[in-house]
């Protein structure tokens, strides 16, 4: 469950980093592939090593995907509707990697804001990935 | 047995180095309260945890948080061994507290969010923590070992 404080603070702070997606999408991709090795079975089709074209355009579509699903939460499924059919039908990630990529992303929020990053963003931003998660597979079965 | 990399060994150390439990455990262990609430039914003796600012100002979580951290010591030092080592504390976890064996994953999680917010990109790398996640995996899986 998701305050409006909470919703607040989660879209201002995707709206800081969305200058940055490259950057912080390609930061959190090495950082699953390193930790969960099997996560890159689903990247054998690309080029996935540190700085690559590949890497950095498809961290880059995930944070912005993120981004664009915090500018309004309550439409959370509306907005994801495509992705959640791409998801379920073509790409077919098993769900639980979701829960991988998000400790990371998480990991690569607190590198990049420091203290900003406070247990109250922290909080939010956790149940917001749980919440993106979860939409995006609702298709799957 | 859990096979060590020099690359990971260094790692390890070289983190916990760096790290002050005395700052790293109160911030973990605040974090696992205020990001899951439902944690906070292990600490009923704890006093006032019904706001952010009362977590964030009691004593009890961060000296605890103090005690948990410094617990990792032990594996640090037992890096080929943390099995055994933990074998006690693991029992107790069971018998005595009745700690759900996942809260444990959940802590290391705070624990590697607290470590990368205080030391940054540059130090805390993808294989640093690929390295430190990989240890408090071990941990986790040596506390959670001696439950039945």
């Amino acid at each position: 469950m998701l305050s409006k404080k909470e919703k607040k603070l989660i879209k201002e702070i995707w709206e800081r980093l969305t200058p940055v997606a490259e950057d912080i999408g390609s930061d959190a991709l090495l950082r699953m592939f390193a930790s969960y090795p099997g996560t890159k079975t689903y990247f054998s089709h690309l080029d996935i090593s540190p700085g690559s074209a590949h890497l950095c355009s498809h961290g880059k579509k995930i944070v912005l995907a993120i981004a664009e699903g915090a500018k309004d939460i309550s439409q959370l499924t509306v907005t994801l509707a495509p992705l959640q059919t791409l998801h379920a039908y073509q790409l077919r990630i098993d769900p639980t990697n979701f829960k991988l990529l998000s400790h990371c992303m998480l990991v690569t929020l607190a590198c990049y804001l420091g203290e900003e990053f406070t247990p109250v963003a922290h909080a939010a931003i956790d149940k917001y990935l749980s919440a993106f998660a979860a939409v995006l597979s609702e298709k799957y079965r | 047995m859990v096979e060590w990399t020099d690359a990971e060994r260094k790692a390890i150390t070289t983190l916990w180095g760096m790290i002050d439990v005395g700052e790293i455990g109160p911030q973990a262990l605040t974090r696992l309260l205020v990001v899951y609430p439902w944690t906070q039914r292990h600490f009923g003796s704890f006093g006032n945890l019904s706001t952010y600012a009362a977590i964030i100002g009691n004593a009890k979580v961060a000296n605890h948080g103090k005690t948990v951290m410094g617990g990792l010591e032990t594996a640090v030092k037992n890096l080929d061994n943390i099995k055994s080592a933990y074998a006690k504390l693991s029992a107790m976890h069971s018998e005595k507290l009745h700690v759900d064996p996942d809260n444990f994953r959940t802590l290391a999680e705070c624990i590697s969010v607290v470590v990368a917010a205080k030391f940054g990109p540059s130090v805390f790398t993808p294989g640093f923590q690929e390295a430190w996640q990989k240890f408090l995996a071990v941990v986790v899986s040596a506390l959670g070992r001696q439950y039945h």
